[in-house]
């Protein structure tokens, strides 16, 4: 099974997520910088971002659910920073509660906007996006080839793992079994390593020049600008002006 | 007169480990003629063809077209030689079917629409219509073997070497994938240990065995030497066992 295809949804299913990725990546860039600038004591207005991104989850047909599980990471995260603040710092205070209150409402409203990124756009539009932003070429190289082979090195696990329980035949102690683990990982990374030598041969073979370079096949519309030009504003009178 | 398309001689290679692959390699191959290289597992027969379009260099060893392959031409010998790898996932490292088959025209610089017009074309010409936005990830083995040559051939090469194109193909893709081979009029060079598509493929064959030639002549008589092929672990092929 692919792990990238399994979490894709359908992207022709709205406007907002047939939008330009260059669009969607400037747009949402802006929001973030917003709401990093906005006043910790701003409530009306991390209100009315809250209900902003609503109306873009809603507006695209992602189903929420699929936030959770990395809503969970951050929210461990957060409350691990409020539980070492209140229990292992010095007094509580309020300017503390406060700091908290930012990172906290910041940090989420921050993840909402790369999720609504990720998960509105098909990922591969979504670095040939990158690229045409002027993201640093390695950074696209090092994403099209997690995009490329994650699938092929997690099916490479997964056989892997099969073929170690096929030869189980009594239960193992936590110590044997992270033994074996390491094992499969230190084989999994030099099969890695195998799989570069050879694709960089194929690379070299077909002219590469230490840059990759891909044929973009999107471009924007009058659609995208509407969009984008609407949301500065909006985003100019709320953060701003407000 | 036919131009001579490879020349080989005295070809020696050695790993940086101290393995000795190559040992004093010499042949020579006409433009238009279809050369398969045999051997057992380890002969050398796929460290021959990375010299073949300088992924591996030895000064000297290799002329293509009466060119010796060096830094100043490593570009030009690439557009003349292309490879077909051994194995799909090595040869194919971009996430959709066009941007693999774009990758080698973009990197000589072709203009924009030529490249669009020429990918088009070639995957039309290989039966692949339909596939530019696909993974090549969610494709069938033969499926992927018919796109990396696709790599290739778009490049229009005037040598196509193979390294062992029918290997893991189930018999109708093997069938299939050898017609497709048979089509392109090109100078090839086929390495396998499969005789049955050696036999289909090439007029001229060369035997070697560890990273030394054994023999060399025509398909027809090398592949009727019981005697000679088993000494070297290799068969008979099927169509001509009486």
């Amino acid at each position: 099974m692919n792990p990238i295809k399994s979490e894709t949804i359908d992207h022709d299913s709205s406007s907002l997520q047939t939008l330009d990725p260059r669009i969607k990546i400037i747009s949402m860039t802006a929001f973030i910088l917003v709401i990093g600038f906005t006043p910790q004591s701003a409530y009306l207005k991390f209100f009315l971002y809250f209900l902003t991104l609503t109306a873009f989850f809603i507006g695209s047909g992602i189903n929420i659910k699929m936030l959770f599980p990395r809503l969970f990471i951050l929210f461990s995260l957060l409350i691990f920073l409020g539980i070492t603040v209140f229990l292992f710092g010095s007094q509580p205070s309020l300017e503390k509660l406060n700091i908290l209150w930012n990172l906290s409402v910041k940090s989420v409203l921050i993840f909402l906007c790369i999720g609504f990124i990720v998960l509105s756009t098909e990922l591969y539009p979504l670095i040939k996006g990158f690229e045409l932003l002027k993201t640093p070429p390695i950074m696209i190289s090092v994403l099209i080839f997690a995009y490329r082979y994650v699938s092929l090195f997690s099916g490479e696990a997964e056989r892997m793992r099969l073929a170690k329980n096929l030869r189980t035949f009594k239960k193992q102690s936590l110590k044997d079994e992270i033994k074996i683990l390491v094992h499969m990982i230190s084989q999994l990374f030099s099969r890695a390593f195998d799989r570069t030598e050879k694709t960089y041969a194929a690379m070299l073979s077909r002219g590469f020049d230490k840059k990759i370079q891909t044929l973009t096949l999107f471009k924007t519309n009058k659609k995208d600008w509407i969009f984008c030009s609407v949301f500065l504003c909006y985003l100019i009178a709320v953060g701003v002006v407000l | 007169m036919k131009k001579m398309a490879v020349q080989v001689t005295g070809l020696s290679f050695s790993y940086p480990d101290e393995t000795k692959a190559l040992g004093n390699i010499s042949f020579s191959l006409e433009e238009g003629e279809s050369l398969g290289i045999i051997g057992p597992n380890g002969a050398g027969k796929s460290t021959l063809l990375l010299h073949l379009n300088g992924v591996l260099k030895k000064d000297g060893g290799v002329r293509i077209f009466d060119e010796v392959i060096g830094k100043q031409n490593i570009k030009k010998i690439r557009e003349k030689v292309g490879m077909v790898f051994q194995d799909p996932n090595d040869q194919l490292f971009m996430p959709t079917v066009f941007d693999d088959v774009a990758f080698g025209p973009l990197n000589l610089a072709m203009e924009k629409e030529k490249i669009k017009e020429k990918v088009t074309s070639t995957l039309a010409q290989l039966g692949l219509s339909g596939y530019e936005a696909k993974n090549p990830s969610h494709l069938s083995l033969g499926e992927r073997k018919k796109v990396s040559l696709a790599t290739v051939l778009v490049l229009e090469p005037q040598i196509i070497v193979l390294d062992e194109p029918t290997a893991n193909l189930d018999p109708g893709s093997k069938k299939s994938f050898i017609r497709t081979l048979k089509k392109i009029n090109k100078t090839k060079i086929t390495a396998s240990h499969d005789m049955d598509s050696i036999y289909d493929l090439c007029s001229k064959v060369i035997l070697m065995n560890k990273g030394r030639i054994v023999a060399r002549g025509s398909a027809e008589n090398i592949l009727r030497d019981k005697e000679l092929l088993e000494a070297n672990n290799l068969e008979v092929p099927s169509r001509l066992r009486s």
